[in-house]
C-alpha cells in the first residue's frame, strides 16, 4: 500500500503542473474531494456498524423467539460488540456531520450502566469442588455434575435402589483442565469454521479439538483430586487401588435432560487407575465427537456452557445387562416396561451389534406380554487386561438373560423410577455374577425417556394394498411412514454423501449416522435395538425407523424408489402418496423445544434485558418532531436516528460541494424514463469520467455493476408497457383512509427525491415513492462471499390491511426470487447473498422491476387473494400489478 | 487482479495465533502471526500490512497502548480489535483510539474474513483520488 492517500499525491501532482490561477481552484477541489471522501468513509462506517447491530438485534430476536438456550457469557459478547457499534456510529456520525452529539452518548451511557447491572454476576461454578463422590449427588445437581453422575446419585441416595460406588469429575474439573490448557478460544475458532448440514466440517473441527485435548497435560490439583477419589473408592470396596476397575462415563451438561444426547458421548470400561487420567481427557474430548457437534447445531443449541462432567463408578462384573424404559415408547394402549438384555457388559444392547432378548411386561400385572429370546451370538465381557469381545457359547443363546425374578425386580424398579421421576424412563441395569458382591441386580443410569412424536398408540400405518411388500419384518424404533431413494451405507464413513430425502438403509444401526438424520426420509437397519441410541435419537427427531429387518442390504438397491411403513413393519416398492404427505407435515412440525426451567433461567432473565435495551424501535416518523436525539430511548432507536440522518447528511454534502466554487455537483441527475426523481451520488467508479462538468447524466454514463443491473428493470419501456392503468376503487379507498383521523405517514408527499450512492462496485438506492420507503443494498465484486443485496420496503398509503397484504405479496416474490425473507406487519426486509457477480446482477434487473411493480400496489390489495396473485402476477413479466377482474 | 491481502496477527496465546493463522490463510489471505505488541511493532516499521488483528490483553504492551502506537507508525492500517475481553469499557476505550471493529473471542473465521475484507475496501475507496 502507498505511504500517501493517492488523492494527497494526485492533487500535490496537480499543483506542480497547473499555472497558479488554476492552481488555486484545482486544490479548492482536491481539498473538498478529501473532505468529501472522509464523510464518505465515516458514512460507510456508520452503514457497517449498522448492518452489525442490525445482526445482534435478530440474534436477540431469534434466541428469544426459538426459546434457544443462551449463556451469561454470550450475552456479555453481545452486549460489548453491540456498545462498540452504537458508539461507532455515533462517533462516525459526528465525523460526517461535524457537530459532537451529547445526547446520544448519554443515552448510550444510560444503556451501558443498566446492561452492566444484570450481566456483572458471580460465576454459578466458582466454590464448586473438583471432584464429589455419588453419595453427595443428587439430581438438583445437574448443573454441577451433569446428568448421568446426578440421576446415579439420585438412585443411590433418595430411592435407594443399588448403584456401583464412585465419584464425579465435576464441571468445575473440567473447566479447570480447559482454562489451565487456555483450550477455550482454540476449541471455539475450531467451532466456527462448521457448517451445518455439511459433516465433513463437523469431522475436521471435531479433530482439531480432539487433539488439542488430548494433547494437553492434566492439571497436576485435578490429576491427584481424582487418583485420591480413586483411591478411596478402593477403600470402601474393600480392594487394592490396583484391584479396582473403574467406568469412566460421559455425563455432560444437558445430556439426559430433555434431550438425550443419547450414545454421542464415549464411556470408558474397565479403567485401572494408572489409565484414569487418559481415560478421563478421551471422554472430555467425545464432548466434541462430530456426531455430538452436529447434533448440537442441528437442535439450535449455544456451545456456551458446554461442559463435560462424568461418572467414575466401580464396574460391575456383569453376568447380563441391557435397558428397561420403563414405558414402551409409542405406548400399545397399556402401561407395559420394555426390556433389552444381552449376555456380558451393557454396550452391546445400546449399540445395537447383537440381537437382544426383548421383553415386554404389563407393569401394573406384572404379566409378561411378550418374550422373545435374541440371538445374541456375541458378547462383551471383562477380563484381568480390559475388555473381550467374544462368541457368545452356544449353549447360552437360546436360553433368556432374565427369569421371572430378575423381570419382577426390574418392574418394581420401574414402578418406584416412575413414581419418584414423574415420568417414564429410560435405564441401564446389570445383573453382576455370583462371585461379585450379591450377584444383584445394579443400575447404571436413569433419565427421561424420548417417547417421539408418537406417545399413543394411534397408527397411522398404511391401510391400502396399493404398492407391493418387498420385506417384512423387523422392530419399530420410530413409527411413521416415510418414502424416498434408498441409500445403502456400508458404514457411516459413506453417509457423507446421502442425499436429501433418502431411507437410509445400514447393515447396523450407529449413532453415528444421527449427523445426517435432518437429510433422512427414514432408516431401515439389518441389526439393531429399539433401545439402541440411535434409535432414541430417531424417536427425538421423529424419523420413522425400523431395526433389525433381515436382508435389507441385499433385498433393496441404491436408488430404489421405496416406502417404509415403520407402523406395520412393512417395506413396498415405490413412493405412497400418504407417505410423502406425512412427510411434507412432518418437516413443518415445531423442532424440540426446552423445558421451561430453561425459559427462566438466569442467562434467559439478562436476555430479556438485553432485548428491552437494544431492540425496541419507537422512534419510527423521521417527520415526527419527536425524531430527535432526545427522544432516542434504545439502540435501535439510536441506530435509526443516525441512520436516517446519515442519509440527509450525505445529501447536504452533495448539495454544499455543488454549491461550491468548482460547480461540480456530486449529486447528478439521471436522464431515464424510471418515472422517479432520481439522483446519483458517485463515489468512485460509478460514472463514466466526463470532461465536462455536468449536472446530469445519461443512463449510457453509468458504470457501477450493481446499478447498471437494477436500472435494467427500473428504466420504463413506454412501446412495450403502456401507461400504468388507474384504478379508481382503490385510489378512493386510499384518499378515504388519510380524510378519516390520523394517518401513520401524513406528512409524506409523492414525488420525494430518490438517490442511488454509487461506487464500482457497491449501490445504496433508496426511494421515497408515493407514501412507501424502499432501500436496497447491493455489494456486487468478484468476491462471492461478500457480495450481497439487503431489501427493506415499508409503508404505503392504504390502510394497514392493504399495505401488510403488499408487504406479504412482495415477500412472496422475494422468496421466489431466492431472498431469506422476514415480514412484520407492513415492512418487508429480505437478504440475498454470497452469489456471483452474475446472478446479483441478474436479481437486480428483477428488483428494478419489483421497485416500479410496488408502487401503488398496496390500493389493490383488497383481499386475501391478492396477495398469492401479487406474486403470481409479476412472474409473468408484468411491470405492473393488474388483478384479474 | 487484487493482490493477497495481509494480515497481522498480535495474540499472546500461541495455539489460538497459529490455529487462526492457519484458518486465514486457507481462506487466502497472507496472515502473519505475532505473540505480543513489541514484535508487531517492529514488522510494521519494516513491512506494510493491510489488515491487523489485535489481542487487547497481552502481557507487557497491552492492546490499547499497541493501538495508538501501531496507529501512529501505519495511519492506513485497519485494526480489529479480537479478543476474550467483553468489556463494554475496553470496547468504548478501542474505539476512541481507532479500531473498526471489536471482535469477541471466538469469533466465527468467516465473519473475520468478511470484516477484513470489507475494512481493506473501505479504506481502498476513500483512498482512491478523482
Amino acid at each position: 500500500m502507498p505511504d500517501a492517500p493517492l488523492h494527497k499525491i494526485i492533487a500535490a501532482s496537480i499543483k506542480q503542473l497547473l499555472p497558479a490561477h488554476k492552481r488555486k481552484q484545482a486544490a479548492d477541489e482536491a481539498d473538498r474531494a478529501t473532505s468529501f471522501r472522509a464523510r464518505y468513509q465515516a458514512f460507510l462506517q456508520l452503514l457497517e456498524s449498522n448492518t452489525e447491530l442490525l445482526g445482534i438485534i435478530s440474534e436477540l430476536e431469534t434466541r428469544h423467539a426459538g426459546g434457544e438456550l443462551v449463556g451469561m457469557a454470550h450475552l456479555k459478547q453481545l452486549s460489548t460488540r453491540a456498545m462498540f457499534h452504537a458508539l461507532r456510529m455515533i462517533a462516525s456520525f459526528e465525523a460526517l456531520c461535524g457537530k459532537a452529539q451529547p445526547e446520544l452518548r448519554n443515552t448510550i451511557d444510560s444503556i451501558r450502566d443498566r446492561l452492566q447491572q444484570v450481566l456483572v454476576q458471580p460465576d454459578p461454578t466458582a466454590d464448586v469442588p473438583l471432584i464429589l463422590p455419588l453419595d453427595q449427588l443428587h439430581r438438583e445437581l445437574v448443573d454441577i455434575a451433569g446428568g448421568k453422575a446426578a440421576n446415579l446419585g439420585e438412585l443411590r441416595s433418595r430411592l435407594g435402589l443399588p448403584t456401583p460406588d464412585g465419584f464425579a469429575v465435576t464441571v468445575a474439573g473440567f473447566h479447570h483442565f480447559i482454562q489451565e490448557n487456555g483450550l477455550a478460544d482454540v476449541i471455539r475458532l475450531c467451532i466456527s469454521v462448521v457448517q451445518p448440514g455439511d459433516p465433513a466440517t463437523y469431522a475436521e473441527a471435531s479433530r482439531s479439538i480432539q487433539d488439542a485435548i488430548l494433547e494437553a497435560p492434566m492439571p497436576p490439583a485435578l490429576e491427584a483430586a481424582m487418583l485420591e477419589a480413586f483411591d478411596a473408592c478402593a477403600a470402601r470396596s474393600g480392594l487394592a487401588p490396583d484391584a479396582l476397575r473403574l467406568a469412566v462415563r460421559s455425563s455432560a451438561l444437558g445430556e439426559d435432560g430433555e434431550l438425550s444426547h443419547a450414545g454421542q458421548y464415549l464411556s470408558e470400561l474397565h479403567v485401572p487407575r494408572q489409565e484414569l487420567c487418559p481415560a478421563w481427557k478421551r471422554v472430555a474430548a467425545s464432548l466434541y465427537s462430530p456426531q455430538a457437534l452436529g447434533y448440537l447445531l442441528q437442535h439450535g443449541l449455544s456451545l456456551d456452557g458446554l461442559a463435560m462432567c462424568t461418572a467414575c463408578v466401580r464396574m460391575v462384573e456383569a453376568k447380563a445387562s441391557g435397558v428397561m424404559y420403563t414405558r414402551h415408547p409409542w405406548g400399545l394402549g397399556r402401561r407395559a416396561m420394555y426390556v433389552n438384555a444381552v449376555w456380558g457388559l451393557g454396550a452391546f444392547a445400546v449399540e445395537g451389534r447383537v440381537e437382544p432378548d426383548v421383553y415386554i411386561m404389563d407393569v401394573d400385572s406384572g404379566q409378561l406380554l411378550q418374550r422373545r429370546i435374541g440371538s445374541k451370538d456375541a458378547m462383551l465381557t471383562a477380563c484381568k487386561d480390559g475388555l473381550t469381545e467374544q462368541q457368545t457359547p452356544a449353549a447360552w443363546r437360546g436360553l433368556p438373560c432374565l427369569d421371572d425374578e430378575a423381570l419382577q425386580a426390574l418392574r418394581r424398579a420401574a414402578l418406584a423410577l416412575e413414581a419418584h421421576y414423574g415420568q417414564p424412563q429410560d435405564v441401564e441395569w446389570a445383573v453382576a455374577h455370583s462371585s461379585d458382591s450379591s450377584g444383584a441386580l445394579y443400575f447404571l443410569q436413569s433419565r427421561p425417556l424420548a417417547l417421539g412424536k408418537h406417545s399413543t398408540a394411534d397408527f397411522a400405518g398404511l391401510t391400502d394394498e396399493a404398492l407391493p411388500v418387498l420385506l417384512e419384518g423387523g422392530d419399530t424404533a420410530c413409527p411413521g411412514l416415510a418414502a424416498g431413494p434408498v441409500f445403502l451405507s456400508l458404514s457411516p464413513d459413506d453417509a457423507d454423501t446421502l442425499p436429501e430425502g433418502a431411507v437410509l438403509v445400514a447393515r447396523h444401526s450407529s449413532p453415528a449416522y444421527t449427523v445426517v438424520f435432518p437429510r433422512v426420509a427414514g432408516v431401515i437397519t439389518e441389526h439393531g435395538s429399539v433401545t439402541g441410541h440411535m434409535a432414541s435419537v430417531s424417536r427425538e427427531f421423529g424419523i420413522p425407523t425400523l431395526v433389525g429387518v433381515p436382508g435389507a442390504m441385499q433385498g433393496l438397491s441404491m436408488g430404489q424408489e421405496i416406502t417404509l411403513d415403520a407402523w406395520s413393519r412393512r417395506i413396498h416398492a415405490g413412493l405412497h402418496p400418504a407417505a410423502l404427505e406425512a412427510q411434507r407435515q412432518a418437516r413443518g412440525s415445531c423442532p424440540i423445544v426446552p423445558a421451561d426451567a430453561v425459559l427462566l433461567s438466569p442467562p434467559r432473565a439478562a436476555l430479556q434485558t438485553l432485548r428491552r435495551e437494544l431492540v425496541p424501535l419507537t422512534l419510527t416518523d423521521p417527520k415526527s418532531p419527536d425524531f430527535t436525539p432526545e427522544h432516542c430511548r434504545t439502540v435501535h432507536d439510536i441506530m435509526r436516528y443516525l441512520h436516517e440522518k446519515s442519509y440527509g447528511e450525505m445529501f447536504v454534502i452533495s448539495d454544499h460541494v455543488s454549491k461550491g466554487k468548482g460547480q461540480e455537483g456530486f449529486a447528478l441527475r439521471l436522464e431515464g424514463a424510471t418515472g422517479l426523481d432520481l439522483h446519483i451520488i458517485d463515489l468512485g467508479g460509478g460514472l463514466v469520467e466526463s470532461p465536462h462538468r455536468r449536472r446530469a447524466v445519461p443512463v449510457e454514463d453509468v458504470a457501477s455493476r450493481p446499478f447498471k443491473a437494477l436500472l435494467r428493470g427500473l428504466i420504463l419501456d413506454p412501446k412495450t408497457q403502456g401507461p400504468r392503468p388507474v384504478h379508481l376503487k382503490g385510489f378512493f379507498a386510499v384518499l378515504g383512509e388519510q380524510m378519516v383521523g390520523e394517518h401513520h405517514l401524513q406528512k409524506e408527499r409523492f414525488g420525494d427525491r430518490s438517490y442511488a450512492i454509487i461506487s464500482d462496485k457497491y449501490l445504496n438506492f433508496s426511494s421515497r415513492v408515493g407514501y412507501h420507503y424502499g432501500v436496497l443494498d447491493c455489494y456486487c465484486g468478484q468476491t462471492v462471499n461478500k457480495n450481497y443485496i439487503t431489501f427493506s420496503f415499508k409503508g404505503g398509503a392504504a390502510d394497514e390491511a392493504r399495505r401488510t397484504r403488499r408487504a406479504r405479496g412482495i415477500a412472496l416474490i422475494l422468496e421466489r426470487l431466492g431472498f431469506v425473507v422476514e415480514t412484520v406487519s407492513d415492512r418487508v426486509s429480505g437478504r440475498f447473498q454470497k452469489y456471483d457477480a452474475a446472478k446479483i446482477e441478474e436479481v437486480l434487473a428483477e428488483m428494478g422491476r419489483l421497485l416500479q411493480y410496488t408502487r401503488q400496489a398496496d390500493m389493490l390489495m383488497t383481499g386475501e387473494a391478492s396477495v398469492q396473485a401479487m406474486a403470481d402476477c409479476f412472474f409473468t413479466g408484468k411491470c405492473y400489478f393488474e388483478p384479474s377482474p | 487482479m487484487p493482490s493477497t491481502i495481509r494480515v497481522l496477527i498480535v495474540d499472546d496465546e500461541d495455539r489460538f495465533r497459529d490455529t487462526l493463522a492457519k484458518l486465514l490463510k486457507a481462506k487466502g489471505f497472507d496472515a502473519t502471526p505475532v505473540g505480543g505488541a513489541r514484535e508487531a511493532l517492529a514488522l510494521l516499521e519494516q513491512e506494510s500490512f493491510d489488515v491487523a488483528l489485535l489481542d487487547v490483553k497481552m502481557p507487557g504492551m497491552g492492546g490499547l497502548e499497541a493501538l495508538e502506537a501501531m496507529k501512529r507508525l501505519a495511519p492506513s492500517l485497519e485494526v480489529l480489535a479480537l479478543t476474550g475481553h467483553a468489556s463494554m469499557d475496553v470496547a468504548a476505550a478501542m474505539l476512541e483510539r481507532g479500531a473498526a471493529n471489536y471482535f469477541l473471542k471466538p469469533c466465527p473465521v468467516g465473519e473475520l474474513a468478511d470484516a477484513i475484507l470489507q475494512a481493506v475496501d473501505r479504506a481502498k475507496v476513500a483512498g482512491s483520488g478523482e
